[in-house]
């Protein structure tokens, strides 16, 4: 029988030792492997975080509030803030952490007879999002009636109005299902189809008008003229120093919550940084303790090792019998770690609601690193033991 | 007694096997002290981010910018808005505010805005973005209230010809019946304001703006009653939703209420769940505590088994030899726990601080260095869950010991001695 062989079928011979050995190991590398996985849910969920909260700049004409002017005011940026500023944003040094970005044209409508003078006309991509006046990093518009803009509209004549507006300006109740059949809305004597209302739930915010960007050049001819672009980042980390080359381009104001985005830098780095740090932390002490098991579970092998080498075993056999046996009783362990992983996740799910799967490759990981472990932690004995004479290792129990 | 003693002398016949146990107990106990530090740390961090991000609303005349001199645009909110929004639950403070147009060449307007001395200085375009630098003279001090005193924007000062050495001796008029396309005239007298302090926001518009205590704004501008604009600061992202429905109940006939409220709900549930997640590592570090502890006893009594015969074969009572080996049980994992608490203690600060930084910064972007210093992983233990987890840890020991005793003191003296 081969060295290989024995230390695969030596396990089974003390069924009661390694089947308490295999348990712990099963248990152990399968709360690892959950733990693991929470941490990894737990960096994903601050990926997420990082990558949403507080990542708008918004860019605007310097010196201008942004929307589209009060009465023939000549900001410091007007001539200067239009497309090619666009280009300009795409060159940046800190470029490669712009995740989208999105330009928008306004135009007041003032209507002095209404109580809600100031409507306020918005071109934008189709597929952008719709923000109201006063929302920078979020957006409130939902569509109440209808359907939003989507790409097939671009240069259409086509508009989604708020729902204030919709009243006041073209008697529409958004209410009614039929609400916006046939419905139009004259633009600057261009007559467009309203396809949907959006609502925000404000007043203000509810009186505007939504047309695509290349139907706003086309009715209210601005030429390349931009009023705002929100450049999204690709992580808060990242903000401020986007923010601090884009406030190097001229005729460009931009504007972000400098106190939040820090906030939110900070303290979303700083729980990421933790994570990864319980994350290494959980591998490397899961290690120490797969190895001290090991120590434990075959120091009293020194006397066989005596035996097999009395018997002529060479040193090399004796570590392939137990590099075998140590491959065993982990294949053994990681079966039964997979049981327990499932048992702890069905448990937290049950107990904090949290969804925790194991997946193939941090399994892969645990179980690799817990045969890595395993091997060093039953080489001691091991090594302890080829360096006795037989003799002296059958004595040594 | 006496097999007590045995028991706690019995500890030391073994050295490497006593080493060897106590670090098995030690090292989850570690780990726990550390995952509940961490625990703490990443609690503390979603705190300050509950608190801080996504939690001011504004509040307006609904359909109104609300500046008192802004053609069709000058409703403003009720003077008693303010009373009633402090006293909405998870409001933790409200700020009024009062803003005004004011034309400057080449065309264009800059902010007048009255404010508490103490309030956050905010933005017109932007009201979130708070409490510019102040970067010559000073800031308000609550001695300000009603003085002829303003704090004036960098770019609004260049356009006044108004220099930072100036600061307490310029003066600026404000003249309301001064207009523009969108301003109409306020008859009013005109009034001289003495400049105290310089601002910087970092980009053009933010720094065309006035800052002056609001009775001196409403003094001027004669608008005795009603505010302009409303900030209100909630005392966590989670109760953003539920102060948003109180307010629109309260106040929503006459106010327009801007809330980032989809942003606000999506911070709460991500920073509810790291939470719960951290939460969760922490009650599986005390699980694989027990775990290893009760193990680590079973196997450790399971190996005395002939050792357990002996002292039966030498007329032992099965009482004494459970008692030996529950001191054992008991003195081995409080040795452990004393273990793990020393090496989090010794080790604790250097590990999840400057070491972790320096062995595994450099691997990391740059911007995660200096965020280990402020990870402020915190190396002292509260006497509650030291208790807490030494008890349960050594309930863990107990039972781990006293089942492996249970199998052993069945089987006779004869064939405990040949059992491996």
């Amino acid at each position: 029988m081969s060295a290989v062989t024995r230390g695969l079928r030596n396990p089974f011979r003390t069924r009661v030792r390694t089947g308490v050995v295999v348990l712990l190991l099963a248990i152990i590398i399968g709360l690892f492997a959950v733990m693991v996985q929470g941490a990894s849910l737990t960096r994903q969920k601050l990926e997420d975080l990082q990558a949403s909260v507080r990542t708008v700049i918004e860019l605007r004409e310097a010196g201008a509030f942004g929307t589209g002017g009060f009465g023939g005011d000549r900001p410091i940026g007007a001539d200067t803030f239009s497309v090619a500023t666009l280009e300009q944003v795409r060159r940046i040094s800190s470029a490669d952490h712009i995740a989208r970005m999105e330009e928008y044209v306004h135009t007041p409508e003032i209507d002095a007879s209404r109580p809600n003078a100031y409507a306020m006309i918005i071109g934008l991509r189709p597929t952008a999002p719709m923000r109201a006046i006063g929302e920078v990093d979020y957006e409130n518009a939902r569509i109440i009636a209808g359907r939003a803009l989507s790409e097939p509209d671009a240069d259409r004549d086509v508009a989604v109005v708020g729902r204030l507006y919709a009243k006041e300006r073209l008697g529409i109740d958004a209410r009614s299902e039929t609400a916006l059949s046939g419905r139009t809305v004259a633009l600057n004597g261009h007559t467009l189809e309203v396809v949907g209302i959006y609502a925000t739930g404000n007043d203000f915010g509810d009186n505007h008008v939504f047309v695509p960007l290349e139907t706003f050049r086309r009715i209210y001819k601005p030429g390349d003229k931009l009023s705002k672009i929100r450049v999204t980042v690709d992580s808060v980390a990242n903000v401020e120093a986007v923010t601090a080359d884009l406030k190097q381009l001229g005729g460009v104001d931009a504007v972000t919550a400098s106190e939040q985005v820090s906030t939110a830098r900070t303290t979303l780095g700083s729980m990421a940084a933790a994570t990864l740090y319980a994350s290494l932390l959980l591998f490397a002490i899961g290690g120490v303790l797969v190895a001290f098991v090991m120590v434990l579970a075959t120091k009293e092998r020194v006397r066989e090792i005596g035996t097999l080498k009395a018997i002529g075993a060479s040193n090399w056999e004796i570590v392939k019998q137990s590099l075998a046996e140590v491959l065993a009783v982990t294949l053994l362990a990681a079966v039964g770690a997979v049981l327990a992983a499932a048992l702890f996740g069905f448990a937290l799910r049950a107990a904090l609601d949290l969804e925790l799967r194991l997946d193939q490759s941090t399994l892969l990981l645990i179980v690799l690193g817990g045969f890595a472990f395993a091997a060093i932690g039953s080489c001691y004995p091991v090594f302890k033991g080829i360096r006795l004479s037989p003799v002296q290792a059958m004595k040594d129990t | 007694m006496g097999m007590i003693v045995l028991g706690l002398r019995n500890l030391l016949r073994n050295k490497i096997r006593l080493i060897l146990v106590a670090i098995l107990i030690g090292v989850p106990f570690f780990l726990l002290l550390a995952m509940n530090a961490i625990g703490d740390a990443v609690q503390r961090q979603t705190a300050v981010l509950a608190k801080n991000v996504n939690t001011v609303l504004q509040l307006r005349a609904r359909g109104s910018m609300g500046h008192v001199n802004m053609v069709g645009q000058d409703r403003i909110l009720p003077q008693d808005v303010p009373e009633k929004m402090r006293g909405i639950e998870h409001v933790e403070h409200v700020e009024p505010y009062l803003l005004a147009m004011a034309p400057i060449t080449p065309p264009n307007f800059v902010m007048h805005v009255g404010l508490a001395p103490t309030a956050v200085k905010r933005l017109e375009s932007h009201g979130e973005a708070g409490n510019p630098r102040i970067i010559a003279g000073r800031d308000f001090t609550p001695e300000d209230a009603g003085q002829g005193v303003a704090i004036i924007g960098q770019g609004y000062a260049q356009w006044a010809g108004i220099k930072p050495e100036d600061m307490g001796t310029a003066t600026l008029t404000v003249d309301p019946t001064r207009t523009h396309p969108v301003i109409f005239a306020m008859e009013r007298p005109t009034r001289e304001l003495r400049i105290v302090g310089m601002y910087a926001s970092g980009y053009v518009f933010g720094d065309l703006q006035l800052f002056l205590p609001i009775d001196t704004f409403r003094s001027i501008y004669g608008t005795a009653e009603g505010i302009s604009w409303v900030f209100v600061k909630v005392d966590s992202v989670e109760n953003v939703p539920l102060v948003a429905q109180r307010l629109r109940e309260t106040v929503g006939d006459v106010a327009d209420i801007l809330v980032p409220e989809s942003a606000a709900v999506f911070t709460a549930t991500t920073s509810r769940t790291v939470t719960q997640l951290s939460g969760a590592g922490g009650l599986l570090a005390i699980a694989l505590m027990v775990i290893v502890v009760f193990f680590v006893l079973l196997m450790t009594v399971r190996e005395r088994a002939r050792e357990i015969g002996t002292l039966k074969a030498i007329g032992a009572s099965n009482r004494g030899v459970t008692l030996q080996f529950l001191t054992e049980a008991v003195a081995l994992s409080l040795l452990g726990g004393a273990l793990g608490l020393l090496l989090f203690r010794a080790a604790g600060a250097m590990v999840t601080g400057r070491l972790f930084a320096l062995g595994i910064g450099p691997f990391l972007p740059s911007h995660y260095k200096p965020l280990f210093e402020s990870l402020a992983v915190s190396t002292q233990v509260s006497a509650s869950v030291l208790l807490l987890v030494l008890v349960v840890a050594v309930l863990a020991a107990v039972v781990g010991s006293a089942y492996g005793v249970w199998q052993a003191i069945k089987l006779s003296p004869l064939e405990a001695m040949k059992h491996e």
